[in-house]
């Protein structure tokens, strides 16, 4: 059986930001939607590794253990008290998903979580090309010479 | 494998062939032959075309028989993404500056027609009501790397990558790892996939771009360039399939043209947010 882990203080941190972040949106939709009739509370309850799948890949510069974690966050909505959980992967020292599981037990609530949750999305940062083994690159069509020379005109007339 | 690989420049974008084998100069000249048998019918960017010929006045066209597939597919996307993907795209793109002679200046855009009011295929024949300007940019590039991956089949090379700048497909046992260029930082990439007897399709709208925001994925209701999404990776059976669901997921959400085609995803928004399919199995940076 596997030890238990400490959560990581950085980590523990971004979480907490995160989970800011997403109860702030949630409580800022239920404000709008009630003309500000209610007043709002936000709390992080729990931090709790889940799982760890640390390959001790010590070389590498990461400040976080890889392993998944996760958070629950809950906040005060007019249909009482709801919670949102989120589930992030880190691997290698970058977030390599991450998931959010709503508990909500409100209608009305649960409505906004599943809005938020269809919108939310991964922010990547990329590598350079020299970085990674790759045996070639997909992006947009390299374009032909006519094109490339038409497009070089048109930046010189811009200029003059 | 050992690789042998074959670059050339062609219907507009450079070309990699990479086989285990050296190809014959037979089956080299058979590859040519095939690009511009498909490239003289269907490219608006030449005066010889057929395309071009049905451009410039109404009436019955006999196109050759891999029309039939393409326009087919081409039909289905049209219904699937509400007609924003219409090879009927061409005449707006031209009126945006992106035309045979790339004058790259924009004039004034006026609506795309709708696919039945001026065309009604017949198996290969085109029936036209008005003179318009065809583009299959959507799905035809990845078509012809489809294509050619036949006439390899067909040679029994069974293992080979044909690379067409942006369309890849893959035949063989080795793995192929793909790097996601991001589009906001050609050197970069967002993340790696492998590609096994599969094809892989990216679109981006940094290279095909001129002029005030201008970039060559128009949306036919906004008359304008497509904004929300950059960039889109699609890895399908097929490179057609590919291809045009790349185009398609600039328009429309994914789970659209997932009822119909087998596909894995990743897009970046303008915004730089991913969003990517449940199954995807590379990895994001």
């Amino acid at each position: 059986m596997e030890p238990a882990r400490k959560i990581h203080p950085g980590l523990a941190a971004l979480i907490v930001i995160v989970l800011v972040g997403i109860v702030a949106t949630a409580v800022i939709v239920i404000n709008m939607d009630k003309g500000n009739e209610t007043e709002t509370t936000q709390t992080t309850e729990t931090t709790t590794p889940v799982s760890n799948t640390d390959t001790d890949s010590d070389a590498v510069a990461s400040s976080y253990k890889d392993g998944t974690y996760s958070a629950t966050g809950s906040y005060s909505s007019p249909g009482g008290r709801e919670s949102i959980k989120l589930t992030v992967t880190i691997k290698d020292g970058i977030i390599t998903s991450t998931s959010l599981d709503e508990k909500a037990s409100n209608g009305e609530a649960k409505e906004y979580q599943d809005d938020f949750d269809s919108g939310y999305k991964t922010l990547v940062v990329g590598k350079n090309i020299d970085e990674v083994s790759l045996s070639r690159v997909a992006g947009s069509s390299l374009t032909s010479n006519g094109f490339n020379d038409a497009l070089d005109e048109i930046k010189s007339d811009a200029k003059a | 494998m050992q690789k042998h690989s074959h670059s050339f420049e062609a219907i507009g974008t450079e070309w990699v062939i990479e086989t285990p084998a050296k190809l014959s100069e037979q089956i080299l000249l058979a590859i040519h032959d095939r690009i511009e048998a498909f490239d003289v019918t269907y490219s608006r960017f030449r005066n010889d075309s057929l395309v071009h010929e049905v451009s410039v006045h109404d009436g019955v066209f006999a196109f050759p028989h891999d029309a039939v597939r393409l326009f087919d597919f081409y039909r289905k996307m049209y219904a699937l993404t509400n007609s924003k993907v219409t090879p009927l795209i061409g005449d707006m793109l031209e009126r945006a500056g992106y035309d045979t002679n790339y004058t790259l200046i924009a004039k004034e855009q006026t609506p795309v027609v709708s696919w039945d009011d001026a065309m009604r295929w017949n198996s290969e024949v085109l029936h036209t009501t008005q003179p318009v300007t065809l583009d299959v940019g959507a799905a035809g590039k990845g078509y012809l790397v489809d294509l050619l991956g036949g006439l390899l089949e067909k040679e029994e090379i069974l293992e080979y990558v044909i690379d067409a700048s942006g369309d890849l497909r893959h035949r063989g046992s080795d793995l192929n790892r793909i790097g996601l260029e991001d589009p906001r930082e050609p050197g970069k990439v967002i993340g790696v996939i492998d590609v096994m007897n599969k094809s892989l399709c990216a679109s981006a709208v940094n290279r095909r771009a001129w002029g005030n925001g201008l970039h060559h994925i128009f949306d036919p209701d906004t008359m304008s360039p497509t904004k929300e999404i950059i960039a889109t990776w699609v890895i399908a059976d097929d490179t057609m399939t590919a291809d045009g669901i790349a185009t398609s997921l600039f328009f429309v959400e994914p789970e659209i043209m997932n009822d119909t085609y087998r596909f894995e995803y990743v897009r970046m928004h303008a915004d730089g947010a991913i969003d990517y399919s449940p199954a995807f199995e590379g990895k994001l940076f």
